[in-house]
């Protein structure tokens, strides 16, 4: 079973990117373009790691990283959030949500490969 | 290696400038509140993180000053002005140029909005805030390298809480095996007695870590293994030669971990809440290249006019076979006209696209023009087939133009009117009976009719003796050659007139009319068929020529009754019908058909109203029908000719004539010239047989003859 990583970002530049990034390296992708739409799909679709853009419209990032750690499944899921911000508060904010770590965009294919590696194994 | 996807980062930015400009103009307004603010800087903030992945540096370092200062807008460190979304807009416009460039490969000269970005650093200076390079290493490591070490020894000892954030230790040490040998012991010194373990405790980590590394890499890469964790452990790494304090290592991370990442608790309830399968789904969509889809239409037309054929076929078959074939072929019709709608409404775009174009148009002239203008919209809703879309740019541009550079005054003359000292456009778009209506109203001055009046005198347009009524006087201003404007302004001069408006928008089909209230104001109307493909036509027969009717146009039709005929002049009749008096012309006549029905007792009359109003009545011999026309385009391969839009091909394989009703009632000038021109060559024949000389005559032909 190949592992499952759900990007959401609200930037299909972004969704494309990301997607391709790991499809290459042998990931199965799912791909929301917002918050609301990521919850859905995640409720009927299980996936290994998840990585969120943060600003987004309809339901924001860090918004999804709670609402996903409230349910069973995702409880102890790598959740990842992209980020363009250097700045430690968007980190806390995400680490005070969840998250598992960040990925900062713009990203580097092997960095995004590495992170991903290190949080699934 | 991201270059096959820049692509869709250019289409992707071009949707987010436009937001940002939507945002801005809000802000402008003074309208916004934060999910505005938030709008705006989420589509910069997007615009910078796809420049960051494609390495356009210029565009995520000025992306980048104008997001942090959005970002102050965003917390409320910042109240912007007029001023400052003036600025704001302006950074958006240099962000789209800077993108353009890049799409087109071109150089972006370094002094590019260099202006703007010092006015963005001032605004955020003044506020006090810090800016982060945006291009600067975000990871960069705080302890400079040992050179030269080896070996490194590893404390890590997690927080209760590590496990919750998703992180799992087994998966951090290979990453640190990743980088050399390990040797791992396990510090068990935390774990509870087996009698102490709880539910409780489920979660928690109790184990750490005794780790040497050995390995070439630097202690950066080895604090980098663990920057999820570093506040969630405690974490010393030091040299391991030189067996050091542990009370002075030097990265105290303190990272908490809950040890239980493989006992995941049994399942909860899936969250309720989670379950709001709401627009999210319904918002799915794919990009299509135009291409398939003009093709998919072209097929549906072509499908039309076989299912058309074949239904003219079958209408002569014998009822006994015709019966059931004829059911199916009628049930055939019903789908391929749902087909069609359905073929349609994939090229139909909502018309806020182009609207939205506008403010900034008016806001940009009327800064020129010194003039304070204002713009309001409605049915930005209204979907147009994208063709026609694309093609009503230019001509609504212009328009608007016109409408800020003459129409709308100056505010001090506003004032002296009597008005308010800014102006306003509203723009409008709505469906109605199967076009598509625009319309742009000022309430400026209105058109100056002397002045419209004597410069179309001047230019040839009108002879002194004519007579126009004021609605006539005003529309000369789409005549060809026609503008008012005793200067040529920087703005709407540029050497076209509304001629150039009239002409792009008779192009596709559409026509354009003014109304105008001196002093109060004045009305453009535009009115554009939904599609440029197929239409309802009523198809009749003149002589052994068809025509189509397109039936939006079609008021009734009736067999005149003699008592409401009146002849006016020789071969010119009006009939009077529905309470007013129209014109009617015979079809026969304009396209001289020798076998049609000539005398109009016999001949059956259909009364056209075009969109503004104006009605008259067609002769013609018979109405065949009425049916789905498609629409061939004539002007491919002859030039346009007046009263005739197009053509389509009928059931039966006939090419016919499509009628342009406006076209048509404005033929009726050119025919009563002719008829003039007729009756004067009579009389001089008749003079001419009594053997009277005859002058000029030849001239007159000419000038007459179009």
């Amino acid at each position: 079973m190949p592992i499952t990583v759900a990007i959401v970002d609200d930037s299909r530049t972004m969704l494309d990117m990301v997607g391709y990034t790991l499809r290459e390296a042998g990931y199965n992708v799912i791909e929301a373009e917002d918050g609301q739409q990521a919850l859905t799909m995640l409720s009927g679709q299980a996936a290994n790691v998840v990585i969120t853009d943060l600003n987004m419209p309809n339901m924001d990032g860090l918004t999804l990283i709670r609402e996903l750690r409230a349910m069973a499944t995702y409880k102890s899921t790598p959740i990842l959030m992209l980020t363009t911000e250097a700045d430690r508060e968007k980190k806390e904010a995400g680490r005070a949500a969840g998250a598992t770590g960040w990925i900062v965009k713009p990203f580097n294919p092997d960095k995004l490969l590495s992170v991903v590696k290190k949080v699934a194994g | 290696m991201f270059d096959q996807f820049k692509q869709t980062y250019f289409e992707e930015c071009e949707d987010r400038i436009q937001e940002a400009e939507e945002g801005l103009t809000v802000m402008l307004d003074g309208g916004a509140d934060d999910g505005v603010v938030n709008q705006v800087f989420r589509a910069i903030h997007s615009i910078k993180g796809g420049a960051g992945a494609f390495g356009f540096d210029t565009i995520v370092g000025f992306a980048h000053q104008f997001e942090t200062t959005l970002d102050l807008v965003r917390e409320g460190a910042l109240s912007p002005d007029r001023e400052m979304c003036t600025l704001f807009l302006h950074a958006n416009d240099i962000v789209a140029d800077m993108l353009s460039r890049e799409q087109n490969d071109e150089e972006i000269p370094s002094d590019l909005g260099q202006d703007v970005l010092a006015a963005l650093e001032k605004i955020v200076a003044g506020s006090g805030a810090v800016v982060a390079d945006p291009l600067a290493s975000t990871d960069a490591g705080n302890f400079a390298d040992i050179a030269g070490v080896k070996a490194w020894r590893i404390h890590f000892m997690p927080h209760k809480g590590l496990l919750k954030t998703g992180n799992e230790p087994l998966f951090l040490l290979r990453a640190l095996q990743d980088l050399g040998e390990l040797d791992v012991d396990v510090d068990l010194d935390h774990l509870p007695s087996f009698s102490d373990l709880t539910a409780d405790h489920v979660e928690d980590c109790y184990l750490g870590w005794d780790i040497t590394l050995h390995t070439e890499a630097p202690r950066d890469e080895i604090v980098e293994v663990f920057d999820f964790v570093e506040d969630l452990c405690d974490l010393t790494i030091e040299p391991f030669e030189e067996p050091v304090d542990v009370s002075q290592a030097d990265v105290p991370v303190a990272p908490e971990v809950p040890l239980v990442a493989a006992a995941k608790p049994a399942k909860e309830p899936a969250a309720k809440k989670a379950v709001q399968a709401t627009k999210s789904s319904g918002s799915a969509s794919i990009r299509v290249d135009l291409e398939r889809i003009d093709s998919l239409v072209n097929l549906v037309g072509e499908m039309v006019i076989a299912q058309s054929m074949l239904q003219e076929q079958v209408r002569w078959l014998p009822i006994e076979v015709g019966g059931k074939i004829g059911e199916g072929v009628e049930n055939l019709a019903r789908h391929m006209r749902d087909l069609q709608e359905s073929v349609m409404a994939v090229r139909a775009q909502p018309i806020k696209s182009v609207f939205t174009r506008m403010p900034r148009i008016v806001r940009e002239v009327s800064a020129i023009c010194g003039k304070d203008i204002r713009i309001t919209t409605s049915g930005e809703e209204t979907e147009v087939d994208k063709t026609v879309l694309e093609n009503l740019i230019d001509p609504l541009t212009h328009m608007i133009r016109n409408s800020v550079d003459h129409g709308v005054e100056k505010p001090a003359d506003r004032v002296a009117a009597g008005k308010t000292s800014h102006g306003t456009i509203h723009l409008s778009a709505r469906h109605k009976s199967g076009r598509i209506i625009i319309e742009i109203e000022d309430d400026g001055k209105g058109v100056n009719r002397d002045a419209v009046w004597a410069k179309a005198l001047k230019q040839g347009i009108v002879t002194p003796e004519a007579t126009l009524t004021p609605h006539e006087i005003d529309n000369l201003i789409f005549k060809p050659g026609f503008s008012t404007a005793e200067s040529v302004s920087e703005v709407s001069g540029r050497g076209v007139g509304m001629d150039v408006v009239k002409r792009n928008v008779s192009d596709m089909g559409g026509r354009i009319t003014v109304s105008s209230v001196p002093g109060e104001g004045c009305k453009m109307t535009l009115s554009l068929p939904l599609t440029l493909a197929v239409m309802d036509g009523m198809v009749v027969s003149v002589g052994s020529q068809r025509f189509v009717l397109p039936t939006v146009n079609i008021v009734e039709s009736f067999q005149p009754n003699s008592d409401a005929i009146s002849k006016l002049t020789e071969g010119v009749n009006i009939i009077q019908a529905r309470g007013e008096y129209v014109r009617v012309i015979p079809l026969c006549d304009v396209f001289h058909i020798d076998d049609a029905i000539l005398d109009i007792n016999e001949a059956l009359l259909i009364l056209l109203e075009g969109d503004d109003g104006q009605r008259v009545a067609v002769m013609v011999d018979d109405v065949l029908g009425q049916q789905q026309v498609v629409i061939k385009s004539l002007e491919t391969n002859f030039s346009a000719v007046d009263g005739i839009s197009a053509a389509t091909i009928l059931g039966n394989g006939d090419v016919a004539l499509i009628l342009d009703v406006p076209g048509l009632s404005d033929m009726r000038a050119k025919i009563d010239l002719k008829q003039e021109v007729l009756n004067h060559a009579l009389s001089k024949k008749e003079a001419l047989d009594q053997g009277v000389a005859i002058e000029q005559e030849e001239g007159v032909c000419n000038e007459c003859s179009d």
